[in-house]
């Protein structure tokens, strides 16, 4: 009994140990670390910090910016989810027909997630503050007459429209990887019963993808709240600070006020947002998950 | 017949268009890189008059690119391998020892995904500043491990549910010792996942970690520093 555990306890550290001591090491202990801070006054420059209690939270309950940006990510995140995964489910079934050259547009469609969110933004910001008000000025179009990085509205959808091309290719993958896997005599068995295209879409593959479309949610979930690279490179908080996403916030006022305390307060209750947003999605939708 | 060939042949025409459309700006960027600055303002479309790379040999000679790109290679190559067989491991360990210490380190790695990036930045380099353990591969190579397993375990511990557990006690009656059931029965089952763990890390990373850089200047600094060492 006792040589068992033992044995137990060596298979846990060598197949867990490295993985999660780098994962404590790295992302637990200063998460730990970071907690306490929001608990303090600390000031990056002078180093110094006093315990101070909840006062971090209390200020940004009744902080009516950062509740304002965290209802401009959430409507900026469920906009993105949404836009990234019809568009990847549609683009997953069309490239798991099994024709010939799928895997070719499998990667072009993959090809924007080769190159980090920074160089995306910079990229994105040229097309609209210049490519396309210069379409816009030579054909008329007046939907394109400015850069749309001027206005509030416009620059929050180009914001969506970035993050979800970007996204699209990403969850693209992981669909084909579920669709693959749907048994093709079920299929079959639906065609014999009369089922149209459509049919078998709706109550055969919808189904029996429950798993990927979860994986798929969480992801975009964390993702789109998370966004903090494209927001700096694309918009950079403007105009006038409108279109500022929570994480860019937080880090605003964290380097740039140097209130650190407070913004690693607002760090802390964004990751409750996100963590109960995106881990009741999952356990709600594992339930609809149906056996093959 | 010729109605399913013809919609076939609309069918790819139709998606390279869209392929076309969803890439447009990378060919536009790459189009420009070969103008002059005035060329592009007065019309990001046209053709370059000459190709000219004069733009290319400046990047390269102002980024000190050799080294940057020999940094990015070592990084990316040792951290893939390091990711994937690590987090291939524990995700091993979790789908198949139903252990309850298990099911809750399988929660908070999946959980740990929601965690902003910076809400650990500062806390980060404060602490492995004061220990002297910044600015070279090493460190960073550590950093991308920790931060890189939980989203190579989710996905390792989808893959490796799907494999059937016969095969595995199979190996173990033929007197094969867990560890050399991984690797050659449950790792080469799971080559998918390795792709696609491999495939993403890059993108994730690059992400994440220099993410600090504009922004913060003691992050910045040390991040920058770390990728010229």
């Amino acid at each position: 009994m006792r040589q068992k555990k033992l044995r137990n306890i060596g298979t846990f550290l060598v197949f867990g140990g490295p993985s999660l001591f780098a994962f404590t090491a790295v992302v637990l202990i200063p998460l730990a670390f970071g907690l306490y801070l929001t608990f303090t006054n600390w000031n990056m420059a002078t180093g110094a910090h006093a315990f101070i209690g909840l006062d971090n939270y209390r200020q940004i309950i009744t902080d009516k910016t950062y509740l304002g940006q965290l209802w401009f990510t959430i409507k900026y995140a469920l906009l993105t989810v949404v836009i990234s995964n019809v568009g990847a489910f549609f683009l997953g079934l069309i490239l798991s027909k099994g024709f010939k050259g799928q895997t070719f547009f499998r990667t072009g469609f993959f090809t924007p997630n080769l190159i980090g969110g920074l160089i995306l933004g910079y990229l994105w910001q040229f097309l609209f503050s210049q490519v396309l008000p210069f379409m816009g000025q030579k054909y008329g179009w007046a939907l394109f007459q400015t850069s749309w990085l001027s206005d509030t509205t416009k620059a929050f959808w180009a914001l969506v429209i970035v993050n979800a091309w970007q996204l699209m290719g990403y969850l693209m993958i992981v669909y084909i990887a579920g669709f693959v896997s749907v048994p093709s005599d079920i299929l079959e068995a639906a065609s014999i019963d009369g089922a149209g295209r459509f049919r078998k879409i709706v109550s055969v593959i919808l189904p029996l993808s429950v798993s990927s479309i979860v994986v798929c949610l969480f992801l975009s979930i964390s993702r789109s709240f998370l966004t903090y690279d494209l927001n700096l490179a694309l918009t950079n908080g403007g105009p006038y600070g409108s279109t500022e996403l929570a994480s860019f916030h937080i880090v605003q006022k964290a380097f740039l006020s140097n209130e650190y305390g407070m913004g690693q307060a607002e760090a802390v209750v964004l990751f409750i947002v996100v963590a109960a947003i995106a881990l009741t999605q999952s356990s709600l939708m594992k339930k609809l998950e149906v056996e093959a | 017949m010729k109605s399913s060939r013809t919609s076939r042949i609309a069918g790819i025409t139709g998606l390279s268009l869209l392929l076309i459309i969803f890439l447009s700006p990378f060919l536009i960027t790459i189009l420009n890189t070969f103008k002059s600055t005035q060329e592009f303002v007065e019309n990001p479309f046209s053709m370059p008059t000459e190709f000219n790379f004069d733009n290319y040999f400046k990047a390269i000679d102002e980024m000190n690119f050799s080294t940057a790109f020999l940094n990015s290679l070592i990084i990316t190559v040792v951290g893939v391998v390091l990711v994937v067989v690590f987090a291939s491991m524990t995700a091993y360990l979790f789908a198949r020892l139903p252990w309850k210490i298990n099911k809750v380190l399988f929660f908070i790695m999946t959980a740990s995904m929601a965690i902003p990036f910076q809400v650990v930045m500062i806390p980060l380099v404060t602490i492995y500043g004061t220990i002297g353990f910044l600015d070279s591969r090493e460190s960073l190579l550590f950093m991308y491990l920790g931060f890189g397993v939980p989203l190579a375990i989710f996905t390792f511990h989808g893959f490796i549910k799907g494999i059937p557990v016969a095969l595995e006690e199979a190996a173990s009656i033929d007197g094969s010792s867990r560890l050399r059931t991984f690797f050659q029965i449950i790792l080469p089952a799971a080559q998918a996942g390795c792709l696609d763990c491999g495939g993403s890390r890059r993108a994730v990373d690059v992400e994440r970690l220099p993410a600090a850089e504009p922004c913060h200047p003691v992050a910045g600094a040390s991040h920058s520093s770390a990728f010229n060492v």
